[in-house]
């Protein structure tokens, strides 16, 4: 038995991209192939984001560049897995090789956080 | 009685009362008071296979889950275990530990003659056990009556009777004059 799916908005909505290495990339409603990644590390990375904002007074372009090695992986692991979603056929390799900015990485996490499902529509 | 649902990938999902072969995932899982995504989606997807056995893991791997839907889920999933009761504020099963299904399953095949541990694994349900536990307090199998009126009490397994003869000997040794 299954039942008929409800109007659920992440079913009809638009699929939202992300920029990396200037190029629009369309993100879909993650699954769990990249969320039992991507939801850990998200996690992790955002509240370390929100204290350098805080700490910044606002400008986080500037602390931005003062992510360590290790906070810049994660951010990297983040993106390539939200990319897969729609191009499962992009390797690790190749995404390392892309010019990709990490202000462009940091840009593209609300994006990603809103795929990974971190808000709920109907609650917020 | 209707059945609860859940949302899984935008699909409304029904989740009757969990079986053992569920609830031995679901269950250690809630008492632990896991919330980390690697546990929610075992909790959801045990939940889901309940109604529909034939979803299997890797198909499942790929839907569109946001993390939301996993998170709204937990608590009705957390209910048809049949180990929180209804009203409860509480979001987790409230046991200390989980039930010992085999144990449980090996009773009731002993009790209910013509029945197998491959059925009831599917099958059991909490609300049953606590019916039936309830049954068998008011009216006894008669094996258990008979055993009663016989004074009959089980043998100690090998191991124990093992423990028990080196508890006399501590050191090992056994001395004869």
């Amino acid at each position: 038995m299954r039942i008929a799916a409800e109007n659920h908005a992440t079913v009809s909505e638009a699929v939202p991209t992300v920029t990396l290495a200037g190029r629009e990339w369309p993100v879909p409603v993650l699954a769990p192939k990249q969320n039992r990644i991507v939801v850990p590390a998200l996690l992790e990375v955002v509240p370390k984001l929100v204290l350098a904002r805080e700490a910044g007074g606002g400008n986080l372009d500037i602390l931005a560049r003062y992510f360590d090695t290790a906070t810049h992986d994660r951010l990297t692991e983040i993106a390539w897995q939200a990319l897969t979603r729609a191009h499962p056929e992009l390797t690790r390799a190749t995404f390392d090789e892309m010019p990709i900015g990490v202000f462009e990485l940091i840009g593209a996490l609300a994006t990603i956080a809103h795929q990974a499902g971190l808000l709920d529509p109907l609650k917020s | 009685m209707s059945v609860p649902t859940i949302v899984v990938a935008g699909t409304q999902w029904p989740v009757p009362l969990l079986a053992p072969r569920q609830n031995r995932i679901v269950v250690p899982l809630l008492i632990e008071g896991r919330t980390d995504y690697a546990a929610l989606l075992e909790i959801v997807f045990a939940g889901l296979t309940r109604a529909h056995p034939q979803v299997s893991r890797g198909p499942f791997e790929e839907w569109p889950i946001p993390l939301y839907e996993l998170q709204n889920a937990l608590p009705v999933i957390a209910r048809q275990t049949g180990l929180l009761k209804p009203g409860s504020a509480k979001t987790h099963a409230t046991p200390s530990a989980p039930p010992d299904w085999d144990a449980i399953i090996a009773r009731f095949c002993n009790f209910l003659p013509g029945t197998t541990p491959d059925y009831w694994e599917d099958a059991l349900t909490w609300p049953r056990v606590e019916a039936m536990n309830e049954e068998w307090r008011q009216h006894p199998p008669v094996a258990v009556l008979v055993a009663g009126y016989l004074g009959y009490r089980p043998k100690p397994r090998r191991l124990e009777a093992v423990e028990e003869l080196m508890r006399f000997f501590p050191n090992g040794q056994l001395r004869l004059n």
